[in-house]
This record gives C-alpha cells, sequence and structure tokens, in this order.
C-alpha cells in the first residue's frame, strides 16, 4: 500500500550520509542535533527519521495526509495541511523553531516569497532556514529548450508539480527580497545527460555540447545552502557571461584535437597541388603555346584553308589533351580520398595514442600502490624497531631492578649479620647470667633455712589445706593471683580474674552439623519437601525497591510444602501493599501509630497457621532456594530448639562500614559456625557477653517454633524484643541457635549521625537487659564532662583526618595514622565552630546532622568547652584497631577515601553514644535533671 | 579465608563473563571480611612487569582487589591450548611461598592451570568452576571448523580426526592425559550450568559435581515495571555480536516476515569480521522500523533493557548460559530463545519467555505474531519471571563451600 503512495516516490531507497553528492545528507548536516526542527513537507518521514535519531525534537508539515500519517512515527508534532494556507501564528509560538527545513518544497509553491516571510518570525533568535532547490539552470534544461522541448517529468527537475523555477541568481534575489542571507551553500551535481531529461547525444554536436558545459552551473541539479534572517543582506557578484569567448573557447577547443594532424596533411595536399599547379602552368604554357598555334593557324586558315584539316588534326589533339587533364584531374580526386583515409588512419593511431596513455596511467596507479605498500613495510618495520626498543628499556629496567635488590639483599645480610653478632653477645650475657643464677639457686637449696622452710611450709600446708578441699582450691588460687599481681602487676591480675569468672560461659555450646545442602544436579527438582507450614511475618512500612524481590524469594523456596507470607503494613504509600497484594501475601493493617518492634510482630504471629514462623525485615533477602528448607533442618529432632536466627550477608552495594559493622558483630559474639545454646538454670551467672551471645535471637531474619512462640511472644518494650525473648527462652530451658551457612542479604549504609543515635540505644537496652554498660571508672564523672570529653574526641579526630587527605593509602596505614596522631596530640583551646550560639552563621548551615545533634546535645547540658579525652581516645583506638583489622582485606583504599573518612566519624559516633548511655545506666530514672531526661529523649528517637 | 582466584585473563583489559565472576566473588567476600587475590595472565598486557623466576611479574589493585599479573618474557604459540606449563611452577612456587593462602578457586584453567599442580605440591585445596566448554574442547567453542556441534572426545582422536589433524597428535593426547589429572587433583568441581556439567560428564568427568548459577548485580537492575494493553508497541532487542551463529538474520527474517505494525526491532552489537553478513542483513531490513544500534558496553545495559520488551537470543550454537539473557531476566524483561539447553534450563517456555527451534525462522515468526497481535501476553511472562540470583548469593555459596573444603582438610 505504501508504494501507491504519490509522496513515496521522493523517497530515496537508502539515506546514505556518507553520500557527499545527495542533497539529504546536506540537509541533515545543516540542520545538526538536539534542535527544534519543522520540517516543511516531511513526505513518508525518511528525512524525520534521522533527525530524531539526531535527538532533534521534530515538527511535521506534509500536505499528504497517507505520507503524514507515516511520517507521524518520527515527529513529535505532525500537522497534515497545506504549508500556504497554514495560520502560522495560530499554529505556532514566535520564535519556536532553531531550525526550519525546506527540502525541495519552495518550488512547489504558488508564491515561496510569502511562506518566507510568514515562517521568519517563528524561528529563534539565531534560527536558520536550511533549504534545497533544484537548479531550472541545468545543461540538459537548455538542450531540450534549444530543441524546442519545455517537457514537464514525473519527477526531477521539470517535476510536474513545479509552479516556480530557479537559477542560481534568483535564488539569491528571492531570499535577498525575503530579508534572508545565504550561507554554507553546497551543491549536488549531475553531468549533462545523466538527468531524467536526457537528450541523446549522438545527435548533439559536440561544439554545442561542450560550449553548454561551459556554461556556470550547468551540472548542478541541487543547490543546498542555509537562509539566515538578517537585516543587511550581500549579494554575490555574478559576473556577466561572455558567451563570445565560451562560444569560441568551445570551438577551438573542439577542433584543436584534430587540427594540427590535418594541417600537415594539408601543408604535404598543398605541396602536391603546388606541384600540379606547376604543371598545370606549363601545360597552360603549352596551351597558350597551341592558342597562339591555333591563332597562327588560323591566321593560316584565312592564309592557309587547305589547312584547315590539319587545324582540326590540332583540335582533336587539343580535345585529347583535354580528355588527360580530366584523367589527371579524377587521379588527383583519388589523392585526396587517399589522404581523406590516411587522416583516418591517423585518428585512429590517436585513440591507440589515447589507450596506450590510459595504460599507463594504471601502471603509475599500481605503481604508487606498490610505493604504498612499501611505506607500509617500512612503518611496520619502524614500530617494530620501536617495540624491540621498548622491550630493551623493559630489560634495562629489569637489570635495574635486580641490580636494587641485590644492594637490598647485600644491605639486608649485613643488617642480619649485625643481628647475629648482636645475638651472639646477649646469648653469652645470657649463658654468664643463667650459670651464676644457676650457682645461687643451688646455694639456696643446698642451705638449712630453705630446707626447713620447704619442710614446714608443706607438713603445715598439708595439714591445714587438704587436696581436693574448696580451702586448698582458694590457697591455690590466692597463690597464682598473687604470683600475677606481683610479677605482671594490677592490670593483668585483674584482666586474668575477668577471664576466670568469664570462664563459666556456655558450656554446653557446641557446633551442631548443619552443612549446606549437597543438591544434587540431576536431583535438584525432586529434592524431597518437608511436609511443614512456614509463615512468613513481615513487618511494613514503605518497603523499597526490594521488597518485590523480597516476596519472590521467599514464595519461590523449595523443600518446605507450604509457605505463607503475613505482612503487617503500617500505612505504606508506595504501593507496597498491591506488591504484597500481588504476591498472595495475607495483608494486616495498623496505624502508624500503633507500631511497636514486639506487638506488631505478635499481631502477624497470632494470624500464622504454620508450624514454624519466620520473622524478618522488608529488606532482608534470603539466600538461596533452600534457605527456609536449611532453617527447619536447623532444628533437627531437638524439640528444645525454640528459635534459629540465620547470618546477615551484606549487600553489594554496601559501604565500607556496612561491611565492616557486620563481620565485626559476628566476629565479637563469636558467631562464625552454626550453634546451638543452651544454659539451663544458670543464665544470671554468665558474663554479659555470653549472654548476649546465647540469647542472641534477631528478628531481621529468626524463625521459631509457633508452638513455643505462643507461650512467650514479644513483650512490650521500645527495643531488644528479640534478645528478650531470647533471654526468656534460655532462661526456661529452651535452646536457641545460630545458623552461619545460611541467611538474608542485609545492609544499610546508614549516617554517624544514625550511629550515634544506635549506639546509644543499644547500650540502654543492653545494659538493661544484660547489666552489660561499660562503667566509667569515675562514679561521679558529671554528664557535662562527658560530653566535653565527646566532644574533645570529635575535635581531635577531625584536626588529624584533614592530614590524611594528600595520602594514598591501605586503610590500615590510615588508621595506624590517626592513632598516632589522637595519642601524641593535644586538644586545641578554641571551641569547635558547631558549638556557637550564633545559628544564622555560615559555619552553621555547613554542619552536618551529626554536627547539630551534638550542638544540641552540648547545649542542654551547657558545655561550652572541650576536653582531652584520654579514656575515649583509648576505646576510640580499640574500635579502630578493629576496623583496621577488616581493612587490611584491601590492599589499598584508593576511590573509597570518602567512605573512610565517614568511617571514622561513625566509630567516634559509636563511641560518643555509648559513652553517653553509660551515665544514663547508673542513674535511676528521678535522679536525672530536666536537662538529662531532654537529652536522652533526643537521642533515644527515631531509631 | 585467605582466597586465591585464578584465572586466564583479568581486568582492566578483559571484561567478559569469567573476568567478571572473579571481580564480583572477590569484591563480595572481601566485604566479608576474607583476603583475596587474584591470579592472572597477562597475554597482552606488557607495562610495569618486572623480571622474576625467568618470567614477568606485576602486582596492581583493581577495583581494591589485589592482582598478580604474570607472563612470559616470550609469550609461547600454546599458551591458551596447553593446561600445565612446567616453566611456570618456580614463579608460582614463589607466589605460593609469599602468601598463605587457605584456598585456590580456579575459575578458568587456561594459562595459568599449572597453579593446579603447585597447589597439590602445597597441600592446598582446590575449587575448579567451568564456565565454558575449554577443558574439552582446545577450540572452546564445541564445534568443528565446518560449525557442527560436538560433544566432545574422551581420548581427544575425535579432535584430531575433525578439527586439528595429524600433526597436533601428540600434543592433543597430552592435553586429554592433562585434562583428566586436573580433575583427579581438585577438591570440587563448580558448574554454572546442567547442561555444561552434561556435556563434561559425556565423555570427561562425570564425578560429583556442585551446581552455582551466575548471579547477578542488583545495584544496576531496574524492574520492567511496564504494563500492556492490547495495543502496545513492542519493540523488540537482540544484543549480541552480528556473527552468523548468534543468529541476528533468524531473527530480522523472522521480524520481516511476521509484520507487526506495533514491532520494532534495535539491534545491538559490533559485526566485526563479517562486515557482508551485516551489510546484508541492513540491506534486507532497509524498508522495516529495524535500527542497528552498533556495539555496546556493560555499562549501557541498564538503559538499553529499560527500553526494550522482549530480548531476542536466536543463537545458532550450543549457548551456555549467556549474561544478557540473565540480565534481562533480572529486569523482568521477557525473553525469547533458541531451544539450547543452556538457556531452556532457565527460560521455560511459555512461561519467563518463549522457545523456538534453533534457526527456524517461522516458528519465531509464529511467536512474533502471537506477541504481537496480544501484547498482553507480556503481562503474564513478567509477573512469572522468577530467574533473580544475585551476585551476593552466588558468592555466600561459594564462601560454603571454601569453608567446607577448608574444614575438611584441616581434620
Amino acid at each position: 500500500m505504501d508504494d501507491q503512495l504519490s509522496s513515496k516516490r521522493y523517497e530515496p531507497p537508502v539515506v546514505d550520509l556518507n553520500n557527499r553528492n545527495s542533497g539529504h545528507t546536506f540537509l541533515i548536516e545543516l540542520t545538526g542535533y538536539k534542535k527544534n526542527v519543522l520540517e516543511i513537507g516531511t513526505s513518508t518521514g525518511y528525512i524525520s527519521k534521522i533527525l530524531k535519531a539526531h535527538e532533534n525534537t521534530v515538527t511535521g508539515i506534509e500536505i499528504d495526509s497517507e505520507a503524514g500519517s507515516l511520517a507521524q512515527r518520527y515527529c513529535d508534532r505532525m500537522i497534515i495541511c497545506d504549508v500556504e494556507s497554514l495560520d502560522f501564528e495560530k499554529t505556532f509560538e514566535p520564535a519556536s523553531f532553531d531550525v526550519i527545513l525546506c527540502g525541495d518544497i519552495l518550488e512547489h509553491l504558488k508564491n515561496p516569497a510569502r511562506i518566507l516571510k510568514k515562517i521568519k518570525n517563528f524561528l529563534k533568535p539565531k534560527g536558520y532556514l536550511v533549504v534545497s532547490l533544484p537548479n531550472f539552470c541545468h545543461g540538459d534544461v537548455f538542450l531540450n529548450l534549444l530543441n524546442g522541448d519545455f517537457r514537464y517529468t514525473s519527477m526531477g527537475l521539470l517535476d510536474e508539480t513545479h509552479l516556480r523555477f530557479f537559477g542560481l541568481k534568483n535564488v539569491f534575489t528571492l531570499f535577498a527580497g525575503c530579508g534572508y542571507q545565504i550561507s554554507d551553500l553546497h551543491t549536488t551535481n549531475l553531468g549533462i545527460g545523466n538527468t531524467e531529461l536526457r537528450m541523446d547525444h549522438e545527435k548533439i554536436p559536440q561544439d554545442l555540447l561542450k560550449f553548454i558545459r561551459s556554461l556556470p552551473n550547468s551540472d548542478v541539479y541541487q543547490f543546498i545552502f542555509i537562509a539566515s534572517p538578517s537585516d543587511t543582506i550581500t549579494l554575490p557578484n555574478f559576473d556577466e557571461i561572455d558567451f563570445k569567448r565560451l562560444l569560441s573557447d568551445s570551438l577551438v577547443e573542439s577542433r584543436s584535437a584534430i587540427q594540427s594532424p590535418l594541417l600537415e596533411e594539408l601543408a604535404g595536399k598543398n605541396q602536391q597541388l603546388q606541384k600540379i599547379t606547376e604543371n598545370l602552368t606549363i601545360v597552360s604554357k603549352h596551351a597558350h603555346n597551341l592558342e597562339v598555334i591555333i591563332a597562327d593557324r588560323d591566321n593560316q586558315i584565312t592564309e592557309f584553308s587547305k589547312h584547315a584539316h590539319n587545324l582540326e588534326a590540332i583540335i582533336a589533339d587539343r580535345d585529347n589533351q583535354i580528355t588527360e587533364f580530366s584523367k589527371l584531374n579524377r587521379s588527383l580526386e583519388a589523392i585526396i580520398t587517399d589522404r581523406d583515409n590516411q587522416i583516418t588512419e591517423f585518428s585512429k593511431l590517436n585513440r591507440n595514442l589515447e589507450t596506450n596513455v590510459i595504460n599507463l596511467d594504471k601502471q603509475i596507479t599500481e605503481l604508487r600502490y606498490y610505493v604504498h605498500n612499501l611505506e607500509t613495510g617500512v612503518r611496520d618495520l619502524d614500530k617494530q624497531i620501536n617495540e624491540l626498543r621498548q622491550h630493551a628499556r623493559n630489560l634495562e629496567m629489569i637489570v635495574t631492578d635486580r641490580d636494587k635488590q641485590i644492594a637490598d639483599l647485600r644491605q639486608h645480610t649485613q643488617n642480619l649479620e649485625t643481628i647475629i653478632n648482636d645475638r651472639d653477645r646477649q646469648l653469652q650475657e645470657f649463658v654468664r647470667l643463667n650459670q651464676s643464677l644457676s650457682n645461687e639457686n643451688q646455694s639456696i637449696k643446698r642451705s638449712l633455712t630453705y630446707n626447713l622452710t620447704t619442710k614446714f611450709h608443706k607438713k603445715i600446708v598439708e595439714r591445714i589445706l587438704p587436696q581436693n578441699t574448696r580451702r586448698r582450691k582458694y590457697y591455690n588460687l590466692g597463690l597464682s593471683g598473687s604470683r600475677i599481681l606481683i610479677n605482671e602487676g594490677w592490670d593483668r591480675f585483674w584482666w586474668c580474674y575477668n577471664e576466670r569468672t568469664h570462664q563459666k560461659a556456655i558450656s554446653t555450646g557446641c557446633i551442631i552439623p548443619l552443612p549446606h545442602p549437597k543438591i544434587n544436579l540431576q536431583e535438584s527438582d525432586n529434592f524431597p519437601a518437608i511436609q511443614v507450614t512456614v509463615s512468613v511475618i513481615i513487618p511494613t512500612k514503605n518497603a523499597g525497591p526490594d521488597f518485590p524481590s523480597v516476596l519472590d524469594k521467599i514464595k519461590n523456596q523449595k523443600g518446605i510444602a507450604s509457605v505463607e507470607i503475613i505482612i503487617v503494613d503500617s500505612a505504606s504509600t508506595d504501593g507496597t501493599c498491591e506488591i504484597a497484594e500481588k504476591n498472595g501475601c495475607r495483608i494486616l493493617f495498623i496505624q502508624p501509630e500503633e507500631f511497636n518492634h514486639g506487638l506488631t510482630r505478635n499481631y502477624g504471629a497470632e494470624q500464622a497457621s504454620g508450624e514454624f514462623i519466620v520473622f524478618m525485615v522488608q529488606d532482608a533477602i534470603p539466600v538461596g532456594e533452600y534457605w527456609l528448607f536449611n532453617l527447619v533442618k536447623s532444628f533437627g529432632n531437638d524439640e528444645k530448639i525454640a528459635a534459629v536466627t540465620c547470618r546477615q550477608i551484606p549487600r553489594s552495594d554496601a559501604d565500607l562500614f556496612a561491611g565492616f559493622i557486620l563481620w565485626s558483630h559476628y566476629r565479637s559474639l563469636k558467631r562464625t559456625q552454626n550453634r546451638v545454646y543452651s544454659c539451663d538454670d544458670r543464665f544470671d551467672e554468665l558474663a554479659p557477653l555470653d549472654k548476649r551471645i546465647a540469647a542472641g535471637v534477631e528478628d531481621t531474619c529468626c524463625m521459631m517454633q509457633k508452638k513455643i512462640f505462643d507461650r512467650f511472644k514479644f513483650r512490650n518494650i521500645q527495643y531488644g524484643e528479640d534478645l528478650d525473648i531470647g533471654i526468656r527462652l534460655l532462661k526456661s530451658g529452651y535452646k536457641t541457635a545460630f545458623v552461619f551457612s545460611t541467611g538474608v542479604i542485609h545492609s544499610h549504609n546508614r549516617t554517624p549521625f544514625y550511629f550515634f543515635k544506635r549506639s546509644f540505644v543499644d547500650t540502654l537496652v543492653l545494659d538493661s537487659l544484660l547489666n552489660d554498660s561499660q562503667k566509667p571508672s569515675d562514679n561521679n564523672i558529671s554528664l557535662k564532662d562527658l560530653m566535653e570529653q565527646v566532644l574533645g574526641l570529635y575535635s581531635l579526630i577531625h584536626q588529624h583526618m584533614t592530614t590524611l587527605g594528600n595520602l594514598s593509602f591501605s586503610g590500615t596505614q590510615a588508621t595506624n595514622h590517626l592513632k598516632k596522631s589522637l595519642h601524641s596530640a593535644a586538644v586545641g583551646s578554641e571551641i569547635h565552630s558547631f558549638l556557637s550560639d550564633d545559628k544564622q552563621s555560615d559555619s552553621f548551615d555547613k554542619m552536618n546532622k551529626l554536627e547539630v545533634l551534638l550542638a544540641e546535645c552540648a547545649q542542654l547540658v551547657d558545655t561550652s568547652s572541650l576536653k582531652r579525652p584520654d579514656s575515649l581516645i583509648i576505646s576510640y583506638c580499640a574500635v579502630l584497631d578493629n576496623f583496621s583489622d577488616y581493612c587490611s582485606v584491601y590492599p589499598s583504599l584508593d576511590g573509597k577515601e570518602l567512605e573512610l573518612f565517614e568511617s571514622f566519624d561513625k566509630l567516634f559516633a559509636l563511641i560518643a553514644g555509648s559513652t553517653l548511655a553509660t551515665y544514663y545506666c547508673k542513674k535511676s530514672h528521678d535522679q536525672l535533671s530536666e536537662s538529662e531526661l531532654t537529652l536522652m529523649k533526643l537521642l533515644g528517637e527515631g531509631i | 579465608m585467605n582466597i586465591l582466584f585464578s584465572v586466564h585473563q583479568f581486568f582492566p583489559h578483559h571484561y567478559t563473563g569469567t573476568e567478571r565472576l572473579v571481580l564480583n566473588l572477590s569484591k563480595q567476600l572481601q566485604k566479608n571480611g576474607h583476603h583475596v587475590k587474584v591470579l592472572t595472565y597477562g597475554i597482552i598486557e606488557t607495562e610495569d612487569y618486572r623480571f622474576q623466576d625467568g618470567f614477568l611479574i606485576k602486582e596492581y589493585s583493581f577495583e581494591g582487589v589485589p592482582v598478580i599479573s604474570v607472563r612470559h618474557v616470550n609469550i609461547p604459540a600454546e599458551v591458551s591450548f596447553s593446561i600445565f606449563d612446567p616453566n611456570m611452577e618456580k614463579i608460582f612456587h614463589s607466589i605460593l611461598e609469599k602468601n598463605s593462602f587457605d584456598i585456590i578457586h580456579v575459575c578458568h584453567p587456561m594459562r595459568t592451570g599449572t597453579i593446579i599442580k603447585m597447589a597439590k605440591k602445597y597441600n592446598i585445596p582446590v575449587i575448579l568452576t567451568l564456565t565454558d566448554f575449554w577443558l574439552m574442547c582446545p577450540r572452546g567453542i564445541a564445534s568443528t571448523p565446518q560449525g557442527n556441534l560436538c560433544e566432545g572426545s574422551s581420548d581427544g582422536e575425535q579432535c584430531i580426526s575433525e578439527c586439528y589433524g595429524s600433526l597436533w597428535s601428540d600434543k592433543i593426547r597430552q592435553r586429554f592425559t592433562d585434562a583428566t589429572l586436573v580433575f583427579s587433583m581438585v577438591n570440587r568441581v563448580v558448574f554454572p550450568t546442567v547442561f555444561l556439567k552434561n556435556m563434561f560428564s559425556k565423555k570427561i568427568y562425570s564425578g560429583p559435581s556442585d551446581l552455582i548459577r551466575f548471579g547477578n548485580d542488583y545495584r544496576y537492575i531496574r524492574y520492567n515495571t511496564k504494563q500492556y494493553s492490547e495495543t502496545s508497541d513492542i519493540r523488540l532487542g537482540f544484543l549480541s555480536s552480528l556473527l552468523p551463529h548468534k543468529g541476528a538474520h533468524v531473527l530480522v527474517a523472522a521480524f520481516i516476515n511476521a509484520h507487526q505494525d506495533n514491532m520494532s526491532l534495535k539491534i545491538f552489537g559490533d559485526p566485526l569480521h563479517e562486515q557482508e553478513y551485516f551489510e546484508n542483513m541492513k540491506n534486507l531490513s532497509n524498508d522495516y522500523p529495524v535500527d542497528f544500534l552498533g556495539k555496546y558496553h556493560n555499562d549501557d545495559l541498564e538503559s538499553i533493557l529499560e527500553d526494550l520488551d522482549v530480548v531476542v537470543l536466536p543463537s545458532l550454537w550450543w549457548e551456555n548460559t549467556p549474561l544478557v539473557m540473565l540480565r534481562a531476566l533480572a529486569h523482568r524483561v521477557p525473553v525469547i530463545v533458541s531451544n539450547f539447553p543452556g538457556m531452556t534450563e532457565v527460560v521455560r517456555d511459555g512461561v519467563d519467555g518463549y522457545v523456538f527451534r534453533p534457526g527456524d525462522s517461522d516458528h519465531l515468526k509464529d511467536i512474533l505474531i502471537k506477541i504481537g497481535k496480544n501484547p498482553l501476553l507480556l503481562n503474564e511472562i513478567q509477573k512469572s519471571i522468577s530467574y533473580s540470583k544475585r551476585i551476593e548469593e552466588e558468592a555466600f555459596e561459594y564462601e560454603c563451600i571454601f569453608t567446607e573444603e577448608i574444614q575438611k582438610h584441616m581434620q
């Protein structure tokens, strides 16, 4: 159907932008990229399509509705109408277009000047027209006109729909008349005889053809140019054509090719003619003589009538001579014919010579190609030489490197020798010392006093403190404690005491065999399912982009007979409930103010029908298809296992600190293997850390036996509901488990502000549940003092972080550098900028959220100075050491500098939060002032 | 854990599937707190090497992952053919001496395969992941020079007769002996697809193995949430090299014959050396809404897939789970694939997409007409796409295997 469109005839088979003799190429190039374009006369949109591909916004106008409907595919706006009748003012805003494209369109219009003037208003200030027009003054048109023929054709120069015709002069005058300056003029060329108006060249005299070719623009098919609105227009000088000269040049040229051989021939012919003329002269003279004779004979006739007969004979003789002249004349004609033949042969010879010249040209081209190949070869050789040079340089570097290594090794050997000598000397001293001590020892042992004392002491001890009694045990403990105290000091004694106290921890903890299920490739679809129902409970509020993936993963779990998902939603507005509904979840609704970490989960659990329930968060993505299967398997046949918590794995977009915090969490809780915990009735005897390890149920993702959970449920507390239920389960004789070999993908890239608050809350929760606060050594220290130390630490860290900026480092180097600086530096006397009262100042605007919070805290406890925080520096350096361990997996943190600096702030936030929390741990609520309570509320909210 | 990954080539110059697997695993295991290093071979790299033990060696870091790259001073012609190279033992010895690795994960045995032998000497457990046919087919593509698909050989005789000729017979036989040795030395074999496992089990290795499928990095995944109506326009996409065995011509023919007004086709890919094939295809589709958009970069996939409604993989050879297919499924863009097991073990006909007979453009045309006439079908497909493996899961599964093997080893 498309092929029947009248406009389709203008559409090229291919718009080849590499063709420099195509009007389309220039139209598209002159239009450019990313512009607002009005294309008048789109036809089927073959130009619009490319303009669109060049990221232009294209508005099209097309008179032909069918063609216009095709072009519509590529145009942002399509208007199907006659452009001459279009009300531009009503259709377009003034100054709308960067470019108006008039490709072969003006010649179809009744009044192109009117349209050109009209569209000027719709160009932007620097806008322009891109125009193409056919050249009426093409040589083929002239030849047709000379032939008395002004025929229209279906398309081309004399397209039957053309109403206007232009030569180059007319183009300039038309556009100048409408107020446009023409620039960037391009032409497409089609030689005479190559257009649709082609005449039979055999019928056209070559001289005429040459003459028409010599006329300017006689081979130009189209003019393509830019026309820009301008107040001052310069027209080019169109010189008058010197027809006489062009005509004579054409004739001279056309003849010159054959003139010279003909002239030579003519010269030869002239020589022969001269000889003939000479002969003729001789003959004429002879004739004259004969005439004289005839005259004489006439006289003689008169005189001698009797000689009349002789005279007739003479006449006859003269007739014969005339016959001979005729013969001679014929032979001359034969010679001329012969000469003509010779000219023809010369022409042939001439053609042969031309052929020879073409052959020679070919040979020259081949030689050039050969030379080019040789040049390429030379270049390749040059390249090889350069590569060899590079290789040689590499080898030189290697040699230098090895020399350096040898020198280093020599130095190292010398150092080792020095060390060995030193060690030899030390060894000798030790031997001497040992000898003298041994002698002394021998003499003491031999002494009577020693023997009596030992004997007496042994007897006394055996008597008063018999073996296997509690007294003897305390005696031994006291003895070893005294030794430690005397030999290693108070700190070591205290540390050993704590270690010993904590040895009571988790004596029944054991590793349970929970291997990663071996799923044979062929049997993966036939893996036997456990005949249980698992209910997964997820509290949600605007669950985020991964929520569909979370639900997908849960739905597609294998190896479990039935899985139900229960969503407890607090007024989500991001489509969470719709996604849950699509995925077949049961949805329970609560008001946001009703939300409580424990009670909300209880509400979900009440609706659950499974033998097992899983509590998880909305953005924890289960790992693999056997996650639930592995969790159920972890319960084994042990009815006492009430809850199984699984591992959290950092997301691929986790930042440095998010990865560290998970790593550190599992390392400090010794959760790097699958474990089961139980503690009978001795829970309260455990050290706080062990309590936390054993009771560490985490509702990020944990599975519980429904029947046990229903007896315990989460309690109505603000935070730590999961740890709380863990403690209660253990105290009641149940077991908890941790599974390292399955897990959920879950991490957050949080801010220092968050970690400050989180650390504060965690410390309070741990203290209340486990009695695990880090009590400050001085119980009388005030909150103001603590705040001054916190601010002092922040100030110190930031002073020294600036010195790290120019280093290219590993994380370990950076943390060591910071540690060293913290130990050596003193807090400046200046008050940190964020403590300023002037909240309108520039520096206040630049403060981050953590600084704003610190400033608010400082204001609440009336802090205005900083203190060197020696104890906090020790704590901070301890977490820095831990962080440094984690960073050691990265050879370089280039590109993660920002994450590293933020991590220093987040580590600070952990220390600061827990430090301030310890103050509250040792006070009861009624011992706190109003401002202290406000501070507590400020730090405890929003987690 | 201290883990060494071994791969035949690596970033920044090489970035196809196996290199990406190594990079993803390394970065994720670093996040989990493990020390990793990548051992690779500098097949085209020349800069910054130093001389050591008769070899060139350099250490660098790519996106925070430490890399040791080794190369011969003069690269031997058979570096990508042979499995073991005794000359490399000394340099690998130095590397293993200097680092105390707990486990070695060979992600491709080409060029650096000798590390398997050395690991055995150092008593370090080795995990081998096979991502392609190279260990069973020296040509690496499981097809003969005549283009016939080949199921491999147990002793190499088929390689000699059909691909290499008798001049290579000794080397081929040695290679097959070495391949058998590899399987006897490694502690565990992992395949990313059942298809690859089956291919190896026919002739080379039928022992125990694990299946760990490739994961996608969901940082770069945006779910396709388009809802189709009866009149929706459908943009088909082809994303691969424009080489005959990738089958773009089958798609173009099917697209032209399907003649659906609401469909357009975008072809991304490099014609490489098959310029004539490319030109023919271009000429054939001149009058149709087919755009040839040239080579694409992995970073562009996010925006390309966002713009497509269906991705077509009309391959004519044994594709082994192309990454672009997994990526499209992760974006929840339906796919149409040739019926080859590497693809159909992930794509279920009528569920995640559609499957057609390889090379049968009429069959593909029928599928296109079906979708063109009823775009609502895509809504159903989009909903039921289930491939959602993440690189975190992939790394986690490997971490579990590493832990198990190290524990076994310590016992």
